[in-house]
């Protein structure tokens, strides 16, 4: 195809309003357009998405993105459309029946389409897919391929797959991070090893990093009440359990009465996450206290302070989530906050997502017993109940015993004889699996212990330098929260009656 | 408050039915027995008005009900105490709201018009305001098509019309209590502004979720109801009322059978072959119907002298078990026969009560 720079600038211009090109958009968007498969590491809040994007407009035929999270791609949806670009739209499980069938009916309306890995099995709508010509498939997020694809999302092993009865169309991988390591695997399970890679740094040089350590958690929230008087801030803060997220948002709001602070967790309902989301996202929030599942898709470039209450699972997640604060480039700080034995909640997270030995040994007698029948709800709810397994073990029984041809087209293929055969190499790999989650937790915290630099030390696997930072470097190069001075934003709390807020609504008496 | 309508639900139902059929009721359940159930007992406005409600938080407030002795629970049956009685005598008078519920006539409307209201009201405040680019609070894409339609037929007028909808929905919130009013205005959102979500105002005002819904879903249902009496005085708001059709509560089986009966003109006998279904399956469809319909003629089901047989104990016995009612009279009458009529004395009473009130 003949397709210059201005080209592309144009398209650019008039579909997205953007003049000039961000760092890596220009370079992943010509390969794409000459028809190379592309695995692109880029840092968050860098213009991602405009990489594949720009490609969906440019390129004939239909743009497939395979986005993690349900909430993910509804939001690029609705940006998209509130750029005024229309033909695109989106296909989950979780839509009503009535509506996918819609979407699915006018499939070749559309020039870009998001769904989830899962979606992907759908028959029907992968048939339908096959009809229109697929000319980009993109996994954003690629990163949850290495991260969740062994276990409970495994249907982004299956990924591979889908790119062949798509008769191949052009891939690109998209990730904030991306360790080499993770970068081999997700080329590995794509099948698709010729990928040219680019990877750009992922240091911020306005993010300081630090590190704090306390005897009992309480001081932490008192820590955080303390930092948040001194620096009204917009903040997040992470917490690894549901129930703390929403303890300590009632605690600090009880002690901040002039800062506006919430929860947001996955356990909540669809509607009250949408609020908050949008209410932080408008300033008319100023703390959420989170789970990770707040952050993947809030594009909010006044975040000043990433506090991590809760320490992280592994350097990526770490880097992801504190690369949410100052996006904008202002000076803003991630905290990190520890007391012993903190990483017994990691620990213990992930021993949950692997079955043990005993567990799947059962599986495979049990599954042997119905040799030939095929796998339907009924008979997953009662062996998850009867071998006490979550979803997430199941999945990841269920994928390998299908990698081994024990469990075929949704129909148990497993002898006891065949058992005996694999049963090694399955245990093997899962005591690698567990290994590997082990020493990445373990790489965290020795990051945490680190004496010399930090940034030396958290970029290390990623890259082999870093740019000067602009502000300060980190606690271990000598910052304190002395020296810092973000933007303060004083905001006076109205408390409007009714009327009055009725009133603004509907702009009368202005 | 969430409470108060199970104790409500306690008090109707005692000795005759489980806490679930309550629950089955709060969240509409689309079957023949909850439809009769929330008539015959005049839960009919608490039917639907929680659809979304967790069988475990019902739960845990009937255990908390439990707790305190407002209510006992022994195996299948639930009876209020005398402390429960007080109680929501009491808490009756005080969340005077919860009257203004008619779930039964608009658990569906009054979602789909709610949903409409926000986001026009969200869509119409930016707008004016040159704002193009905002995030609507609403997702289902069938709001989304009706409120975009109905921008479009009202763009030329749209800032006239905004202030006439303000001077319509003051009229209302000016009806209700100061704080109800300020909890329905601040689920609103505009020009740079999200509205509240139910969680931040459950938090902030101490209660529960289900609460903030309850208080909403009131609101509407007065505000439907006025609509309904009156349509001239809300010449906008009126559009935003989705239609309704009689047959909306019906399961979508009995729809079929409604249809066969009435339009083709089908005898059971009938019916019963071309849909392949059991004879009592197809008797629950046409009780179903006659709840739902209070003009559906049920004379073709028995005699006069039969219906006004089973009429008259209805009128003295104390109990809707229907056991009970069938040992009570003769051998050739059947639970069908019996229980078409009890739809039919429900319309009678209804029709009195409405009668009464002003």
């Amino acid at each position: 195809m003949n397709i210059t720079v201005d080209n592309i600038k144009q398209t650019m211009k008039r579909y997205f309003g953007y003049e000039d090109f961000r760092k890596g958009q220009k370079e992943i968007i010509l390969e794409l357009m000459k028809g190379n498969d592309v695995l692109g590491i880029l840092p968050t809040g860098t213009g991602k998405s405009l990489c594949y994007q720009l490609p969906a407009f440019l390129l004939e035929g239909v743009t497939v993105v395979v986005s993690p999270l349900i909430s993910l791609m509804i939001d690029q949806v609705k940006q998209l459309k509130m750029k005024g670009i229309k033909k695109v739209t989106y296909i989950n499980s979780l839509m009503n029946p009535e509506e996918r069938k819609r979407v699915i009916r006018h499939l070749s309306h559309y020039k870009m389409i998001y769904c989830s890995p899962e979606m992907l099995q759908n028959r029907y709508f992968i048939e339908r897919l096959r009809e229109l010509n697929v000319s980009l498939f993109v996994v954003d997020e690629a990163h949850c391929i290495s991260q969740w694809g062994y276990e409970f999302r495994t249907d982004y092993l299956r990924l591979k797959h889908v790119l062949a009865w798509l008769e191949h169309p052009v891939v690109l991988a998209l990730s904030a991070t991306a360790t080499p390591e993770v970068q081999k695997d997700i080329m590995e399970q794509l099948n698709r090893p010729q990928m040219l890679k680019k990877i750009y740094p992922m240091d911020r040089e306005n993010i300081v990093l630090t590190v704090e350590h306390y005897r009992k958690q309480n001081d932490k929230l008192n820590r955080i009440a303390e930092l948040l008087r001194r620096f009204p801030v917009p903040a997040m803060i992470y917490f690894s359990s549901k129930k703390w997220c929403e303890h300590a948002a009632a605690r600090l709001q009880e002690e901040l009465s002039d800062l506006s602070i919430v929860y947001y967790h996955g356990g909540m309902d669809k509607e009250d996450r949408l609020y908050i989301q949008q209410q932080f996202m408008n300033d008319q929030v100023d703390v959420v206290c989170c789970t990770s599942a707040f952050g993947m898709g809030i594009d909010k470039d006044n975040i000043r302070l990433v506090i991590h209450f809760h320490i992280p699972a592994n350097v990526e997640s770490y880097i992801q989530e504190a690369g949410r604060a100052g996006r904008d480039g202002e000076a803003s700080v991630s905290l990190i906050q520890y007391t012993p034995s903190d990483e017994d909640i990691p620990l213990h997270l992930i021993s949950d997502e692997l079955p043990d030995e005993k567990q799947i040994e059962s599986a495979a007698m049990m599954l042997s017993e119905n040799y030939g029948k095929p796998i339907e709800e009924s008979f997953e709810l009662h062996m998850m109940e009867t071998l006490q397994l979550n979803d997430i073990q199941w999945g990841f029984i269920k994928y390998q015993f299908e990698c081994y041809g024990l469990i075929s087209e949704n129909r148990i293929t497993l002898k006891k004889s065949d058992w005996k055969a694999v049963c090694p190499d399955i245990w093997d790999f899962m005591s690698t699996r567990m290994k590997q989650k082990q020493r990445k937790l373990n790489e965290l915290l020795s990051y945490l212990e680190v004496e010399e630099c930090r940034r030396k030390r958290l970029y290390k696997s990623f890259q082999n330098d870093f740019k000067e930072p602009l502000y300060h470097c980190c606690d271990r190069c000598g910052f304190t929260f002395d020296q810092w001075n973000p933007p303060v934003r004083t905001k006076v709390i109205k408390k409007y009656t009714w009327e009055q807020k009725l009133k603004e609504i509907f702009h009368q008496g202005e | 408050m969430l409470k108060t309508v199970i104790l409500d639900g306690v008090a109707r139902l005692e000795g005759e039915r489980s806490p679930s059929a309550i629950y089955h009721i709060l969240t509409g359940k689309r079957s023949a027995q909850t439809i009769q159930d929330s008539k015959l007992f005049h839960l009919h406005q608490y039917f639907g008005v929680l659809p979304k409600l967790r069988q475990y938080s019902f739960k845990n407030q009937l255990s908390d009900l439990i707790k305190g002795n407002d209510v006992v629970v022994e195996g299948d049956d639930m009876f209020l105490t005398d402390v429960g009685r007080k109680k929501l005598a009491d808490q009756l008078n005080r969340h005077t709201y919860l009257s203004a519920l008619n779930g039964f006539l608009y658990h569906e409307s009054g979602r789909e018009f709610w949903l409409r209201l926000i986001l026009f009201i969200q869509a119409a405040s930016n707008i004016l305001k040159d704002e193009h680019h905002f995030f609507p609070v609403v997702e289902d894409p069938k709001i989304i098509r009706w409120v975009k339609r109905f921008y479009a037929d009202h763009r030329s007028e749209l800032s006239a019309m905004f202030n006439e909808i303000y001077d319509e929905m003051k009229v209302f919130l000016q009806e209700l209590d100061e704080y109800q009013a300020d909890i329905i205005v601040s689920r609103f959102s505009g020009y740079h502004h999200y509205g509240k979500s139910k969680e931040q105002i459950a938090n902030n005002k101490n209660m529960n979720t289900e609460d903030v819904e309850l208080y909403t879903q009131s609101a509407v249902h007065f505000i439907l109801r006025e609509i309904d009496k009156t349509p001239s005085a809300y010449p906008w708001l009126k559009q935003f009322v989705p239609e309704r059709r009689a047959e909306g509560l019906l399961t979508h089986s009995a729809r079929e059978t409604w249809k066969l009966l009435s339009q083709e003109k089908k005898s059971i006998e009938e019916i019963i072959r071309v849909r392949r279904l059991k004879k009592g399956t197809i008797q629950d469809h046409i009780v179903e119907i006659a709840f739902a319909d209070s003009e559906f003629d049920i004379s073709p089901f028995m005699g006069k002298d039969d219906e006004k047989q089973i009429l008259h104990l209805l009128q003295t016995v104390p109990t809707r078990r229907l056991k009970y009612i069938k040992n009570q009279l003769p051998e050739h009458l059947s639970y069908f026969q019996i229980r078409l009529v009890m739809a039919r004395y429900h319309h009678l009473v209804s029709r009195k009560e409405e009668m009464a009130s002003p």
